[in-house]
């Protein structure tokens, strides 16, 4: 059967689940709705069902195609026979006879090009490497497993567990296809709101602001997830307003706060519906005079459904329930504390020189920012005039609490989650008149279509391409053809598939479109892991890191229990490192004996780093400098020591050190304020070393870009490194770490 | 007044008081969740990347290191000059103890004397290790040098000491005192 028959139908048959729960769930609640508006508040709410659903068959194990045909049959049979299927309820005020045309028009011309383009074959950068990147390691395996070297892993997936539901039928463009499926839902939810509340002109002019916006289209047309999320916190507003509006229904505040919950299980970033639906749902109820703590605690219950599983994932597996964040409140071994706030830093700037220059990079630029809005957006502060309205109250609050996370990450994308309230907010303000509503809709279609934004954008802007891609869509060009054609590193993952044993690990500075491999890629910046991987292989590259550097604290010699290096500075961007921790009683080092305790503060966890005589591999804090941090040993008992010599790199310049010991009586005494400093000469052998560490932690093979830092290194010397050259494929080499010299000595 | 005790914001307080409780209990038992051992024991030692005791000879030099005299065969200076670098003859020569010859670069940076140049006119330098020639370099300008390459792995012995040599074909010789000089040693040896 031709691919695209695949794809089709595991798009559709997960969009018909989520309709068929969706409608079961609202109509089981008798919750009164329109016959327009049943179809998006449905399928939000079926979504956030069946997403649930896939998380507890993944969590045992039961993600298998069979099982998911059988689930999604019994839905579908199950919405029948209830007669689900069957439209019901009044319908919403009519839409002016013209605004009906111009929707219809618009809508379609965009619907067929944002169609397309996600049934083309995924090739987003995001996309492939970790939304479907996990999502096809979930279906390899029929469920999750523990990861614990990949942070995007650690991020609530509920719409990637809708994606594993498609992708079991129609692969990576089934996915691409559900994704689509909430983009066409959120302008649809949006007018019929506009509708139900007595705006229809500004609904369908705010329907279609968002709907053309080029960053939405190319968005929701790709494994993405911030349209989903920002239809399902539309969504959530919606039917909040629908409770407040219909005298407060108590059955309505089910699928409320299981869509609010289906939020934060789609995107941190949308965690604010959470509070912001329970202000509504407390103020309103305060308002009328009825109980506050019934329906608040409908609705965080409900919330709680969806939300809970992930956090309890992320606590058993990774010590922080809301990793990959909050690592100083939630120390773990899997992300490091610098990890995240340099991420966290990036976020926030994007490289930019000013914030000054955001407003013109998220409407009219579109490259550092990553995609643009449109510029008719310049006019969203004329929104503000809506507050002159009660609906423009609200949906201006609305805006106003989901653009809160955006200065944590200034991308376009993360503007999507509030851009349907803004847009409607200006959408009241133009209604009034049709010339400059007509106006708005018209020329915002025209500048959002992608041949006119070739005209005016960089090259570099995140945007759909020219030409639609139909015959890559239908499969007419097969799928390896077009990713061959316009997927740089496409080869690169099947160059990985196809000389890396099954199993395999393979580590990358860069990473790799995991969506399109079966093998496991542990990319260095992802995890605590993959940093201190990195850090090894980088050691003998860079001068100032080699342990060269000889700081000994000499005190009288007398027996202790306990001593600890102490870092008494503050700074950054300094980390506090050392690679070996060695104890003297006059020439003779005291062999580190099992009964040893060692502990160290932060990062407990790499402290072996710093006893295990490899000159490769070093204890880090992580951290930048403060004062407090230490390095320790409890001996066994009370041992006889004079001297502590630290074998260090250079790239430590603002550290202060000094050494405390612990006496018999069980009494800490400085030892020595400062250490005596001197340099040791390099050593050599230190690539061959960091090899054979790498392959110590199970890391066979490396992936080296050529942009990667000193790679150059690594082609010209990789027989110096102790490495064979597999393959290579534009720019990327793919290289296995050889066995030490004795073992292939024994294997030839 | 009474009635005003009694009001909703009596029971707001409440309510608010309580959720923070639950959140302050709901971190604190997540907190606990988190799983920092206490200590750790020493783990298994690696080899030492040599595999033999400390040689006061290594596989580098740099002519500032108090123990640089230990590497110099011949025709390089006593002294350190500037504490950097010093004054290289006819053929000087160092030693290097090495434990492996697998996939070495011979390295040296020198610099020749722009007040020397003027008088020899354009030199060549011919570098030997343990007496095989590795290459011949003719230079006409004066300035910083820098010199790499493999060296063949036959040209070398593990486990015992090696010679490198560069010979300089025109010297410079002192009228007043008879000095002899062929150009300005920093640093040399064998690296990966």
């Amino acid at each position: 059967m031709p691919q695209a028959v695949y794809i089709l139908f595991g798009a559709a048959f997960t969009v018909a689940v989520c309709l068929a729960a969706g409608r079961m769930l609202l109509r089981s609640l008798s919750i009164r709705l329109c016959r327009q508006e049943e179809h998006a508040l449905a399928f939000v709410t079926g979504a956030a069902c069946l997403s649930l659903l896939m998380f507890l068959l993944c969590a045992v194990g039961a993600a298998r195609q069979r099982v998911l045909l059988a689930i999604g049959l019994g839905v579908l049979a199950l919405a029948l026979r209830r007669g689900a299927h069957r439209s019901c309820g009044d319908s919403l005020p009519p839409v002016p006879a013209l605004w009906k045309w111009i929707f219809r028009s618009i809508f379609s011309v965009f619907f067929v090009l944002y169609f397309f383009n996600a049934m083309a074959p995924e090739m987003s950068p995001d996309g492939v490497t970790y939304h479907l990147g996990l999502v096809s390691r979930y279906y390899r395996v029929h469920g999750f497993e523990r990861v614990t070297t990949n942070m995007y892993a650690n991020l609530s997936q509920g719409v990637e567990m809708l994606f594993l539901f498609a992708f079991a039928f129609g692969r990576h463009s089934a996915a691409a296809l559900t994704h689509f499926a909430f983009l066409v839902t959120l302008p649809l939810a949006m007018l019929c709101y506009a509708r139900r509340f007595g705006f229809p002109v500004a609904g369908v002019c705010a329907a279609l602001l968002v709907f053309v916006s080029p960053v939405v289209g190319m968005d929701g047309s790709v494994a993405y997830n911030d349209v989903a999320t920002a239809c399902i916190v539309f969504t959530a507003f919606y039917l909040a307003q629908i409770w407040a509006a219909s005298e407060s229904n108590p059955a309505s505040l089910v699928p409320l706060g299981l869509v609010v919950g289906f939020g934060y299980a789609a995107k941190y970033t949308a965690f604010l519906a959470v509070p912001y639906v329970l202000g509504v749902v407390g103020w309103k109820s305060l308002r009328s005079g009825r109980p506050v703590v019934k329906p608040l605690a409908i609705v965080a219950a409900c919330a709680a459904l969806m939300i809970a599983p992930w956090m309890i994932k992320n606590t058993l597996w990774l010590d922080n329930p809301v990793s990959p964040f909050l690592n100083q409140v939630f120390p773990n071994p899997y992300i490091h504390v610098s990890f995240e706030k340099d991420y966290a830093h990036h976020m926030r700037t994007y490289g930019l020189k000013s914030d000054r220059e955001i407003p013109l990079e998220v409407t009219v630029r579109g490259g550092a920012l990553c995609g643009l809005l449109g510029p008719v957006f310049l006019l969203a502060p004329l929104g503000l005039l809506a507050l002159r309205f009660p609906a423009g109250r609200s949906l201006l609050l609305a805006a106003l609490v989901f653009l809160i996370p955006y200065p944590a990450n200034i991308g376009t994308r993360f503007l999507i989650l509030a851009l349907p309230f803004v847009a409607l907010s200006m959408g009241l303000v133009v209604e009034r008149s049709t010339l400059a509503a007509l106006t708005l809709t018209i020329v915002h279609a025209i500048f959002s279509w992608p041949l006119m934004l070739a005209v005016y954008c960089p090259p570099d802007a995140w945007r759909l391409l020219s030409k639609i891609p139909l015959r890559q869509a239908l499969r007419i060009e097969s799928e390896e053809s077009y990713l061959n054609f316009r997927m740089p590193h496409y080869g690169t993952a099947r160059m990985i598939d196809n000389l890396v044993p099954a199993g395999g690990k393979v580590f990358s500075y860069s990473g790799a479109p995991e969506a399109y491999t079966s093998r496991d890629i542990l990319v260095a910046y992802q995890s605590a892991f993959g940093n201190v991987i990195g850090d090894i292989l980088w050691l003998p590259l860079i001068p100032e890191a080699e342990p060269t550097w000889r700081l000994r604290f000499r005190y009288p010699s007398q027996p202790l229990r306990q001593i600890r290096v102490v870092q008494t500075a503050l700074g950054s961007p300094d980390h506090w490192s050392m690679a070996e921790l060695r104890i003297f009683h006059g020439d003779k080092e005291l062999s580190r004996e099992e009964n040893w305790k060692l502990r160290a503060k932060p990062n407990p966890w790499d402290v072996q780093l710093a006893f295990d005589n490899s000159p490769v591999t070093r204890w880090r804090s992580w951290q930048t400098l403060y004062p407090g941090m230490y390095v320790a040993v409890e001996f066994g008992g009370p041992e006889i020591s004079d001297s502590v010599l630290l074998e260090c790199g250079h790239d430590q310049y603002k550290i202060r050190l000094k050494l405390e010991g612990m006496d018999e009586s069980g009494k800490w005494k400085t030892l020595a304020d400062a250490p005596q400093e001197s340099d040791a000469q390099p050593q050599l052998g230190l690539r061959g070393a960091a090899i054979q560490e790498l392959r110590a932690r199970g890391v066979e093979y490396i992936l080296m870009y050529d942009f990667d830092f000193r790679a150059n290194d690594f082609n010209e010397k990789y027989r110096v490194w102790g490495m064979t050259l597999l393959g290579e494929h534009n720019g990327a080499r793919l290289f296995r770490l050889n066995p030490p010299e004795p073992e292939l000595a024994a294997r030839q | 007044m009474s009635k005003k005790y009694n009001a909703p914001e009596c029971y707001t307080h409440n309510f608010v008081t309580v959720f923070r409780l639950y959140l302050l209990f709901l971190t604190c038992i997540l907190s606990g969740c988190v799983n920092i051992p206490d200590s750790y024991a020493p783990p298994v030692q690696r080899k030492p990347l040599g595999g033999t005791e400390p040689n006061p000879i290594g596989h580098f030099v740099q002519m500032g290191d108090l123990n640089a005299t230990a590497y110099i065969v011949k025709d390089v200076a006593e002294g350190a000059e500037a504490g950097s670098w010093r004054w290289a003859r006819k053929r000087p020569e160092l030693r290097f103890f090495l434990d492996n010859t697998a996939n070495l670069s011979f390295k040296v940076d020198f610099s020749i004397a722009e007040t020397l140049l003027r008088e020899t006119g354009p030199v060549t330098i011919s570098i030997f290790i343990n007496g095989h020639p590795l290459d011949v370099l003719k230079y006409s300008e004066a300035g910083e040098k820098h010199f790499e390459k493999p060296v063949p792995a036959d040209f070398l012995r593990a486990k015992s000491m090696n010679f490198a040599a560069m010979e300089i074909d025109k010297i410079w010789v002192s009228k007043s005192d008879g000095a002899v000089l062929g150009f300005i040693l920093t640093r040399a040896g064998f690296t990966q």
